[in-house]
């Protein structure tokens, strides 16, 4: 059997070259390239024509996004490996045509599986198979992938949960803004909907009403 | 042992601190005879990282050294400083954006029980106040995870030799450094102290100089009450949520630094004579007892 040829797109050395040790820990399995920053990526998979592209969303000079409305239809099947994402934004990278989206906080197992299932002309979305974009698509609408019980009590989506964490871990918008990838704008913007649909109108209300009501595992302010 | 006390000489005098000196003496002697038993010994590593893709992909990179050893993984700060207690561990590779438990809360907890081991910051992105704070709280080292392999390798082997390790390079004069990165901060945002106002950075000081609240009220011929008001003021403009925090940010945002202090006498003679505005005050950092975790560790 060919071996399945893999390029990574992530800006961190580190994790890049760990990530290929445990890739190549799998005899099925090649990488053939890599690579730190977004613009580079769609010259990469032209000249090396991967069947895997790893494509992390948080990239230098051109966020993932942006690398798969340049890359266009290509042979090569793209599974975005990232922090964190939006699911409207997951949603959107499927319409442009990636084939996967797996979660840093998963299992190095799920990475092995999602390539193999992607191979397969599967769907992979967090950590399971699916079949078709439809299906894939709506399993990222289900109520179940936005995340926890509670936060749906307040209709928080996830990234805005992933804000509230950061405002009550005391973060500003701008550092906010660099960990989600996401302008400072965009933050502030999702600022003003957490407190719209949480009632609170500062940042510290925001921190007590999510302590409160076990929107974060923060331990309460001394 | 002669150059040892050489060094030991000149960086005394710059310092002017017999107690500094002593303590350096100590901290040297004791950094030999360990450099002495470890040499044929693996390092004990330890990660703590929230992300199991990078933590198993680090693990295979270091397992490539057969003077590396990897003893465990930890997926929060709070693991982590159970893992550090629990196994022997020469070095902790230590995520700051961890859930739970922040990498700096778990830095603060091993150093403070002075558990022996040395850490090494090992994170994606970090503020030039938070690398002061990660100093003074005694973290060894501090690295990007967009270093390649054989960095961090020299890192830990750098560390483990008892010198310090920030960003691309060790570094030696670790004073030096705090005093940059203080410089740098202060450059960096004009001073406006936060907002604070005058009787606001009083507290401080006082608070920052180990006074109680009690103490603080007496001074200042207030009410208790009203400085535990003030004192949420000064939590909410500074964005800390505790004395010793407030105490680290007073530091190294130079909030000390005003001739009249009205605090009570510090208790060494040199910290006037020689000090120059400018710099991170070397007084302040030993009386706050935060000087001792910057020397060599004693395993």
């Amino acid at each position: 059997m060919a071996k399945t040829c893999i390029v990574i797109a992530d800006d961190h050395a580190l994790f890049r070259s760990g990530l290929r040790k445990l890739l190549e820990s799998q005899p099925h399995l090649s990488v053939v390239g890599e690579t730190p920053s977004g613009d580079e990526v769609a010259t990469l998979v032209k000249s090396l024509k991967p069947d895997i592209l790893l494509l992390d969303v948080c990239l230098p000079r051109l966020s993932g996004l942006g690398v798969l409305q340049q890359l266009g239809s290509s042979s090569t099947r793209v599974i975005l490996l990232t922090a964190n994402i939006e699911n409207s934004d997951a949603i959107q990278a499927l319409q442009w045509g990636i084939h996967g989206i797996v979660l840093k906080n998963a299992t190095t197992e799920s990475v092995f599986r999602s390539i193999d299932a992607v191979m397969d002309g599967q769907y992979w979305i967090f950590s399971r198979g699916v079949e078709g974009l439809d299906n894939a698509v709506s399993r990222l609408s289900a109520p179940e992938s936005t995340g926890k019980t509670q936060s749906g009590r307040f209709r928080l989506t996830q990234r805005e949960m992933v804000v509230l964490h950061a405002v009550v871990s005391g973060r500003a918008n701008k550092e906010i803004a660099r960990q989600c990838c996401i302008s400072e704008q965009t933050v502030k913007h999702h600022v003003t909907n957490i407190f719209n649909k949480t009632g609170a109108s500062s940042r510290l209300e925001l921190t007590l009403f999510a302590i409160e009501h076990g929107l974060v595992e923060t331990p309460p302010l001394q | 042992m002669n150059i040892i006390l050489t060094t030991i000489g000149v960086t005394g005098r710059l310092l002017r601190s017999k107690a500094l000196r002593m303590a350096l003496t100590l901290g040297l002697l004791l950094a030999e005879s360990e450099k002495r038993n470890k040499k044929s010994q693996p390092i004990r590593i330890l990660i703590a990282d929230d992300h199991p893709i990078f933590r198993d992909g680090l693990r295979r990179l270091l397992e490539t050294e057969p003077q590396f050893v990897v003893i465990g993984e930890a997926s929060d700060g709070d693991e982590a400083v159970k893992a550090a207690k629990e196994l022997k561990t020469d070095i902790l590779l230590l995520d700051l954006n961890m859930p739970r438990v922040h990498g700096l809360e778990a830095l603060k907890d091993l150093t403070t029980s002075g558990t022996p081991v040395r850490i090494i910051l090992l994170t994606a992105e970090i503020q030039k106040p938070q690398i002061v704070e990660a100093l003074l709280l005694g973290a060894s080292g501090l690295i990007m995870k967009d270093t390649p392999t054989q960095l961090l390798f020299k890192a830990i082997r750098t560390v483990m030799s008892g010198e310090y390790w920030i960003g691309r390079e060790s570094v030696s004069d670790i004073i030096q450094t705090l005093r940059d990165l203080a410089y740098f901060i202060r450059t960096e945002r004009r001073k406006d102290n936060f907002g604070l106002t005058p009787r606001e950075l009083e507290i401080v000081r006082a608070l920052s100089a180990g006074d109680t609240n009690k103490d603080i009220a007496k001074r200042f011929s207030i009410s208790e009450q009203t400085v535990k008001h003030h004192l949420t003021n000064i939590f909410n403009k500074t964005g800390v949520s505790q004395r010793l925090e407030l105490a680290l940010f007073a530091l190294s945002h130079n909030l000390m630094d005003v001739e009249n202090t009205n605090t009570k006498e510090r208790p060494l003679s040199w910290q006037s004579a020689g000090k120059r505005r400018n710099e991170l005050d070397l007084a302040e950092l030993e009386s706050s007892g935060l000087l001792s975790k910057l020397l060599p560790k004693t395993h």
